[in-house]
């Protein structure tokens, strides 16, 4: 098979290859790697609880993977997922508490989630003005500001907004609150699966139209494929930079939606656990495409939700390390193809 | 005369293309052998079949009567067989000598003493490279860069020297020096083939001429026994006319006037030293110059893509506005296109398919957008009028391609058609419109800028092609050192057309 042929397959290879690594772990740690991905599936797929765990965390994991991905598109590293997610989800509660108690859903859940984009966005905004104005990689502007992000927040919440003796800000105005799976659909998941996902999956739609359908997406990866050809041409490349940064942002904010609004219906420590950096895994995982992200970002999910469920029979740390292999398979198999067939 | 080279019918095929098909061909000892043909003719696989590059998936090849089979490029160094590539493989933050001896070190850990750079220096100087051993290559001129490229090849002993475009790059005064060194090498008995497409240059330098097209070898011919016209005729396998028709025309109002324009870089050297010039709608006017005396420069002013952080002075108007300062945006909404000089770099995006490279920069026409995207429809159909018009070719017209597939010429076909085809087209500014070009490219886009010129536009032609110059321009300036030092009027344009070679010698005085 020629390289062409093969490329759309990559991905699927790399799982495989990513499984059956991971079996062999499972196996040297003298579990039965069969039995494990069997109470794996049984305690996702057959279980709603299970299900809904890991739809959940997909949720989040889109968001977090389109604020990767949109900048990529500009060949922009956004490290600052994490970031960016802490302010949106902060902000989020902040204005939820600070929405009048009757205030009704239909405004109360834009303001909260236009919140969360603009304290992302302006998140990511900042890394894309520090580049574009002093030339400051982003990879290192976006790494410090995870960091600034954190010890803010932290110190508002500890000093101004935490309820006494609890590391949580108070609940967010009832019109706020996103209906869960349960409430929805009528079912008995108990799961925290909520309206969110159909917000992740909207939103995906709108970036794939964005890049792919519109001018603007054409100006944007043309200004990432070849910048100074897209000077020539007119497009205002640096603009394309803060717009890249400040929308990536805005992508982590939004996952506030689903931690925030969804969720705990409220801001508290802890809160994000690294959901930022995972979403680098999974738009790397997608090649940066908005639509390959939904599965990038289900796979994530269930490997991580999965890997908890059967914690008793293996460390969870194995599927850390079948996320990792999945990552890097994808990564150098194109190249392992192309010179594989060039010594033929 | 012994045999240097022999190889007999060399096959490869690279999926459905044979890139090189029952190839023979003979290179004598101590000649300067010429390999001609058309981007994608095969050239290129050959020589690198020959450096042990690639492996032939059938054939034979001989190295001073010796059958070989290399698998490895070291092993075609061994035999004494080196090549000096288009784009050079030099490691810029090394020393002269250290790349000179790179991967040929006598001592794994010991860097070089003071003795190899003498000697380095002492093998310069025999061959007409002088250079300074000790001088970093990032600080180093392309034509400094080529010349240490050479003695790599030198110092390893090749007797066999592959030089892949080497004039590509050169001013010519440059090209010359290298051409008295080619001559010296090859009295000393070493063999050289060299892989080019410009005739000139083969008539003037090489013992033998081999063409190729489409992966076959046309014909080998001495180089006293052929001219020009039979090469291009070889090489293109139809009569090509080398010479475009360059009608009389009365120019008009002014378009372009350029007053007195000067510009510091913000590392505070003066690219541009005063420029003035005027270009007249209907007139063609050319600019002779070596490379890097301000063409550049001229080109980022006139087109707003300059440093800012440099500073400017004198005007530049364009329809009687003013348009220094001015966004690439803005200027093209003056109607103006351009051609910028290096097509990869700044006029293509290469993933981007021919569609929508044809509307790169004319994105925001409205005849191409509907809603917050664009009108496929209309893309599509642009694409395939100019594809049309402009006979483009590609591999698989009717998927749109990406342009990066396509040949050189095609790719600069599509950039000549987005540009020319602009609405409101008043001025047109080219730089370099022909270079990499093939020669049955070249015909088709002198004709369609004479064509413009027909229909009334004001056109500003930068060239390192004295031949293209002369042959298109109503006026010529020669720029030197940031200035037009001198201009020539039509009338001696037009008599220089009549003898051309003194022309070029004229136009060469003016230019170094």
């Amino acid at each position: 098979m020629s390289p062409k042929r093969i490329e759309p397959f990559i991905p699927l290879l790399s799982l495989l290859f990513a499984l059956v690594a991971g079996s062999l772990i499972i196996a040297a740690t003298g579990s039965d790697p069969l039995a494990v991905w069997q109470k794996m599936a049984r305690s996702t797929f057959s279980s709603g609880y299970g299900s809904g765990q890991v739809l959940f965390r997909a949720t989040t994991l889109i968001f977090t993977g389109l604020a990767v991905a949109l900048p990529f598109k500009l060949r922009l590293f956004n490290i600052g997922g994490e970031g960016q997610l802490l302010m949106g989800a902060f902000a989020a509660a902040l204005s939820g508490i600070a929405l009048p108690a009757g205030t009704p859903a239909l405004i109360a859940v834009p303001v909260l989630m236009l919140a969360a984009m603009a304290a992302g966005g302006a998140w990511g905004l900042l890394a894309g003005w520090l580049k574009v104005s002093y030339g400051v990689n982003e990879v290192i502007s976006t790494i410090m500001l995870n960091f600034i992000a954190l010890g803010l927040v932290g110190y508002l919440l500890t000093n101004h907004f935490a309820i006494p003796s609890t590391v949580h800000t108070a609940e967010i105005a009832n019109g706020g609150i996103l209906p869960g799976f349960d409430q929805l659909f009528g079912l008995n998941w108990h799961s925290p699966a909520n309206l969110s996902l159909f917000i992740a999956l909207g939103v995906t739609a709108g970036a794939a139209i964005l890049l792919y359908r519109s001018r603007y997406g054409y100006a944007m990866i043309a200004s990432g494929l070849n910048p100074d050809a897209a000077r020539h041409a007119g497009i205002a490349t640096n603009r394309h930079i803060l717009g890249a940064m400040a929308l990536g942002g805005a992508m982590a904010g939004l996952a506030a939606s689903n931690l925030v609004l969804g969720y705990k219906h409220w801001y508290e420590a802890g809160l994000t656990s690294g959901v930022g950096f995972i979403g680098i895994a999974v738009a790397l995982l997608a090649g940066a495409n908005p639509l390959w992200i939904i599965l990038s970002a289900l796979l994530f999910a269930w490997l991580d939700y999965g890997g908890l469920a059967v914690n008793t029979m293996v460390p969870k740390d194995i599927f850390m390390m079948v996320q990792a292999i999945a990552i890097l398979s994808i990564i150098s198999f194109p190249a392992i193809f192309r010179t594989g067939l060039k010594k033929r | 005369m012994a045999t240097a080279v022999k190889l007999s019918g060399i096959t490869k095929q690279f999926g459905h293309l044979k890139a090189n098909d029952g190839v023979s061909l003979t290179i004598e000892a101590g000649t300067i052998h010429a390999l001609v043909g058309e981007n994608g003719a095969g050239k290129s696989t050959l020589s690198n079949i020959i450096y042990g590059l690639l492996h032939p998936d059938s054939g034979t090849m001989e190295i001073g009567g010796k059958a070989v089979n290399f698998s490895s490029t070291r092993q075609a160094i061994d035999a004494g067989i080196g090549m000096v590539h288009q784009h050079f493989m030099l490691v810029p933050t090394l020393s002269v000598t250290e790349n000179i001896i790179l991967g040929k070190e006598e001592s794994r850990f010991l860097l070089p003493g003071k003795r190899l750079g003498t000697e380095i220096g002492k093998l310069a100087g025999q061959h007409g490279l002088e250079i300074d051993p000790d001088a970093l290559v990032s600080s180093l001129s392309v034509g400094q860069q080529q010349r240490v490229e050479i003695l790599k090849l030198l110092y390893r002993k090749s007797n066999i020297l592959i030089l892949d475009e080497p004039t590509a790059v050169l001013s010519p005064p440059e090209t010359e020096r290298l051409f008295a060194t080619l001559r010296s090498l090859v009295a000393e008995g070493k063999t050289i083939l060299l892989i080019t497409h410009k005739l000139d240059e083969v008539l003037a330098i090489s013992d033998a001429v081999s063409v190729m097209r489409k992966g076959r070898l046309v014909g080998t011919v001495q180089t006293v026994e052929t001219n020009k016209e039979e090469l291009a005729r070889m090489m293109v396998g139809r009569d090509v006319l080398l010479r475009t028709d360059n009608p009389e025309q009365a120019p008009e109002a002014t378009v372009l006037s350029i007053d007195k324009l000067r510009y510091v870089s913000p590392q505070g050297i003066e690219k541009l030293r005063g420029l003035s010039l005027t270009v007249r709608a209907g007139e063609i006017y050319g600019i002779a110059g070596v490379e890097g005396n301000g063409q550049s420069e001229l080109l980022s002013l006139l087109w707003g893509t300059f440093d800012r952080d440099g500073r400017t002075e004198g005007s530049i108007q364009i329809n009687g506005k003013p348009a220094l300062g001015l966004s690439p945006a803005e200027i093209a909404g003056l109607g103006v296109s351009m051609i910028p000089e290096d097509r990869h770099k700044s006029a293509i995006v290469a993933e981007y398919g021919i569609a929508e490279n044809l509307i790169l920069g004319r994105h925001r026409e409205p005849a191409f957008q509907r809603g917050i995207g664009f009108d496929r429809q209309a893309i599509r159909q642009n694409a395939a009028t100019m594809t049309e018009r402009y006979d483009i070719r590609s591999s698989a017209p009717n998927d749109n391609p990406p342009i990066g597939s396509l040949s050189g010429g095609n790719q600069q076909k599509v950039v000549v058609a987005r540009e020319m085809e602009r609405p409101d087209l008043k001025l047109l500014v080219l730089a370099q419109p022909t270079r990499g070009v093939d020669i049955g490219a070249i015909e088709q886009i002198h004709k369609r800028i004479i064509d413009a010129r027909q229909k009334g536009l004001a056109i500003l032609l930068i060239s390192s092609e004295l031949e293209e110059l002369i042959a298109l321009s109503t006026r010529i300036g020669c720029l030197y050192k940031g200035a037009i030092r001198h201009e020539f009027s039509a009338d001696e344009v037009r008599r220089g057309r009549e003898h051309e070679s003194g022309f070029e010698q004229e136009i060469g005085l003016h230019i170094t």
